[in-house]
């Protein structure tokens, strides 16, 4: 059997990117939930909002370590497997990603110290801005890769000059098209996972009846934040959904799963398709009649667009678009649900009691990772047979690299990412099992705030009367 | 009527009431009734929540 090295490529970078973009996204919602828990925790000196604080600060901590490692790996993936495409894009791609280091991690490098290790020897503002500025600067490094990545999806503000990419305009390469509507998309997608993370394990310890007091507010913030992203979220996504499909209809095509050059009228919604890419069809097909018409046409006999709209040559996989949008959207649907149905519960005054409920957050704990997978496939696959889309193929940006060098390079890090992600996971799953910890350190246990929070470092002049003591 | 069915009417009734409101918050903010009604069931969307979030404390001891 000969291997081929473009797919290898491919498969390599699919993942490494799938297997890092966990990470990110754990990490840009958790340190935004951290910055408003620290912040209630000043604001109203309740030690519950402290405890959530610690408690989610160590997992931050782990996910953030693993994010940057696995995201390293990516740049040297271009050199690594796709050569050429840093060779042409490299003008306009190359800038994003240094403005990125620039920017966001300079800031998070800077503050990440203080807020891991400095509860005890900043001021509270001090300790509370670190905690901001590494959410900003989580927030600084999402805009960045989104900007690099959405540019490939819609490139704009260069010209081909020579076989090169020339920069005509910095603003269009960073506000491409569908830069402003990826981005909030994608950082309200981090931000849900983590409210779904938090209440998830809330809803864990009050069906084990542990730590209640931890449980419940946990409960309560997550599903609180989980409400009203979610109705944000399906906002965007259905503005960006419209976006899409006037820029890379092949696409959208392919995520509706319909084959002809229109659908039938009325069109149904279809879950599951067994497509045959070569013959132009679904083998099987199973949807609901006339809600692709209302979701997609917005009416009760609208048509839809199918793939045959796109010659053979540029179309995309049909079933991993479909199935990576289907389980994005599959999500975000049960995510509403269980929101629409926390505020009725919240409503009864029975959130942290309806068992159910209760369940099905346990259940969710995990979907947003989940629901952003399913996304970036779409997006990714989505974007096939272009690397950037309209100008460069994925086949002609391969490296000339040998297949075997490639398949070593893939061994090696399904090896070393089994051990991250086993160690990543026995780290929290340990963390979770032991709980928020039932006894305040010390510090907190000293009566007042102003103590609580008083800089703890030794110098020179009172090192001996503290030793000596 | 005996009392374990009017539990059962009592729960399915619960249950459709959300149900019935979250669909039709849902096809109105994906657009289906048009971008301004989309906006506007955000706006509500996201103030209701608010609203319930912020006063009703969701307090009761686990059974």
């Amino acid at each position: 059997m000969s291997l081929n090295p473009a797919t290898l490529a491919r498969v390599q970078f699919a993942f490494t990117v799938s297997f890092h973009i966990i990470f990110p996204t754990m990490s840009i919602g958790l340190a935004m939930f951290l910055a408003v828990v620290e912040g209630l925790w000043l604001k109203t000196k309740d030690a519950i909002y402290l405890q959530i604080y610690r408690f989610w600060l160590s997992i931050f901590a782990m996910g953030f370590g693993v994010g940057v490692v696995t995201g390293l790996v990516l740049s040297f993936e271009f050199g690594l497997g796709f050569a050429r495409f840093a060779q042409l894009a490299g003008p306009a791609i190359g800038p994003l990603i240094a403005l990125e280091v620039l920017t966001s991690f300079f800031l998070e490098a800077g503050f990440l110290g203080i807020m891991l290790f400095g509860m005890h020897r900043v001021g509270p503002k001090l300790h509370y801005l670190a905690t901001c500025m590494v959410a900003l600067g989580t927030l600084l490094s999402a805009s960045w890769i989104l900007a690099a990545n959405s540019w490939m999806q819609t490139p704009d503000g260069v010209v081909v000059k020579d076989g090169r990419l020339v920069v005509t305009n910095w603003w269009h390469v960073i506000n491409n098209p569908s830069w402003l509507f990826r981005l909030p998309h994608m950082l309200t997608a981090a931000y849900l996972t983590a409210s779904f993370l938090v209440a998830g394990v809330g809803a864990w310890y009050l069906l084990r009846g542990e730590h209640l007091a931890f449980a419940k507010k946990s409960v309560a913030l997550g599903t609180a934040f989980a409400t009203i992203l979610i109705a944000g979220q399906v906002f965007i996504g259905d503005i960006l959904y419209g976006t899409m499909l006037k820029h890379q209809p092949s696409k959208m095509q392919a995520a509706e799963g319909f084959w002809e050059k229109q659908s039938p009228s009325p069109a149904p919604y279809y879950w599951i398709i067994v497509p045959d890419q070569k013959r132009q069809r679904n083998r099987f097909a199973f949807g609901i009649p006339y809600l692709g018409s209302i979701w997609l046409t917005h009416s009760l006999r609208g048509s839809v667009d199918g793939l045959k709209n796109t010659p053979p040559d540029r179309q995309p996989t049909m079933g991993m678009v479909f199935y990576g949008f289907r389980i994005m959207y599959g999500i975000a649907i049960l995510m509403f649900a269980v929101a629409t149905a926390s505020l009725w519960l919240r409503w009864k005054r029975c959130l942290f009691t309806n068992r159910w409920f209760l369940r099905c957050l346990v259940v969710m704990t995990p979907s947003g990772i989940v629901a952003t997978l399913g996304g970036w496939y779409l997006a990714e696959t989505g974007r096939q047979p272009w690397v950037i889309f309209g100008l460069l193929k994925t086949i002609d940006a391969v490296s000339p690299v040998p297949a075997q060098t490639l398949l070593a390079t893939l061994i090696a890090f399904v090896c070393i990412y089994a051990f991250f992600m086993a160690a990543f996971l026995f780290f929290v799953l340990r963390t979770i099992r032991r709980g928020p910890g039932l006894s305040p350190s010390h510090a907190e246990a000293s009566g007042s705030l102003k103590n609580a929070l008083r800089p703890q470092v030794l110098d020179s002049a009172n090192a001996n009367a503290v030793l000596g003591s | 009527m005996p009392k374990f069915l009017s539990a059962t009417v009592s729960n399915a009734f619960g249950f459709i009431v959300p149900t019935m409101l979250g669909t039709l918050l849902f096809f109105t903010i994906i657009g289906v009734f048009g971008i301004w009604m989309a906006v506007g069931g955000l706006v509500f969307a996201v103030t209701l929540a608010s609203a319930i979030v912020g006063r009703l404390p969701a307090e009761e001891e686990m059974r």
